[in-house]
C-alpha cells in the first residue's frame, strides 16, 4: 500500500514498475490500463507523492484460497512545485492474493480520508 | 490535533471527543514498540479475534458516545470497559469536559467502521480501529469526521478492556 501511494514524477517508470510488481489480478489490470493517462497527468503536474504506513492490520486470512484482507492507515504527502505540500490521512482496505512471488495487492479501496 | 484538523478543509473533531481521541493515548507508544512480541494468534484464531474485536468495538462506541442526559451513565460504563492508563486518563478528562457537554448541549455518537487485530496473545491485544464520529451542538448542524485509533486491550476477568489508545 505504501508502494502504491508513492510516486515521483522524476522517477515515473521506476515507480510504476513498483506498482506493477506489488499488484495482481483486477487491480493489476486496472493500473496497467490507466497507466498512460496517469503518467501524463503526473508529468504535467510535477507531483511527488509519498506515503507512510501509520498502522496496519490483517482482518481476514484464508490460507487455503490464498486470500487475505487488510486495513491500513496511511499518511500521504503530495508535493507540487509552487505550493506547500498537502498532508492527508487515508484509511484504506485492501485484498491480498498469494502468488508465486509472494502476497500481492489484488484490490484496494478507500475506507475514508480526512485532511490533516 | 484540533488545530491541525481544522487548518484545512473545515472538518473538525468536536472538542471533547477530540480530547479523548488524542489525550487518551499518550501511554500507547511504548506498548506498540515493545520488542519480542510472543506468538501472534490474531487471524490464525478467528474465534479469539472475533471476541476481542467485538468487545473493543462495543467499548469504544460506548465510551465515545454521549448526550447531556447520559454523561453519568457513560462515565460509569467507562469504569468497567477501560483499565489502567486509559481509565485514569478518561476519568480525568471526562470530569473536565462534562460541564461543556451540558452547557453546549452536545451529543456525540461514535461508530466503529472497521477494526482489525494487529497482534493477539493470551491476555493482550493490539488493534487498529477506524471510527466515524458524528457530533451535534444544539442549534448547530451536525458534523461527521473519521479517524483511526490504535488500541491496546487486556483480558481481565474474562473481559477485554481497553488499557490504552492513541489516535494515529
Amino acid at each position: 500500500m505504501q508502494n502504491l501511494n508513492t510516486l515521483d514524477w522524476q522517477h515515473l517508470s521506476a515507480g510504476l514498475n513498483t506498482w506493477s510488481q506489488s499488484t495482481t489480478g483486477d487491480l493489476h489490470t486496472q493500473l496497467s490500463q490507466g497507466q498512460a493517462d496517469f503518467s501524463k497527468q503526473v508529468e504535467q503536474a510535477h507531483t511527488v507523492t509519498t506515503a507512510k504506513v501509520l498502522a496496519g492490520a490483517v482482518t481476514e486470512l484464508d490460507q487455503q484460497t490464498g486470500l487475505a484482507s487488510v486495513m491500513v492507515a496511511l499518511q500521504i504527502t503530495v508535493s507540487e512545485p509552487g505550493s506547500s505540500p498537502t498532508v492527508k490521512q487515508s484509511r484504506l482496505l485492501g485484498q491480498l492474493t498469494r502468488t508465486a512471488s509472494g502476497w500481492k495487492l489484488s484490490d484496494l479501496a478507500q475506507a475514508s480520508s480526512t485532511d490533516s | 490535533m484540533r488545530a491541525r484538523l481544522t487548518a484545512r478543509g473545515g472538518v473538525r473533531w468536536v472538542a471533547p471527543a477530540a480530547v479523548w481521541l488524542t489525550a487518551l493515548g499518550f501511554g500507547c507508544a511504548g506498548l506498540l514498540a515493545r520488542p519480542g512480541t510472543p506468538a501472534v494468534r490474531a487471524v490464525i484464531d478467528p474465534a479469539a479475534t472475533a471476541r476481542v474485536t467485538t468487545q473493543v468495538d462495543s467499548a469504544l462506541s460506548r465510551i465515545l458516545s454521549y448526550t447531556p442526559q447520559t454523561t453519568q451513565a457513560t462515565a460509569l460504563a467507562a469504569r468497567t470497559l477501560l483499565s489502567g492508563t486509559a481509565s485514569a486518563q478518561y476519568q480525568l478528562l471526562f470530569a473536565q469536559v462534562k460541564g461543556q457537554i451540558g452547557s453546549q448541549r452536545l451529543t456525540v455518537a461514535t461508530r466503529v467502521t472497521h477494526s482489525g487485530v494487529i497482534s493477539l496473545t493470551g491476555d493482550q491485544a493490539q488493534l487498529l480501529v477506524f471510527v466515524e464520529q458524528t457530533a451535534q451542538r444544539q442549534g448547530a448542524r451536525s458534523s461527521t469526521v473519521q479517524g483511526q485509533l490504535s488500541v491496546t486491550a487486556r483480558l481481565i476477568d474474562g473481559q477485554w478492556r481497553i488499557s490504552d489508545m492513541t489516535q494515529r
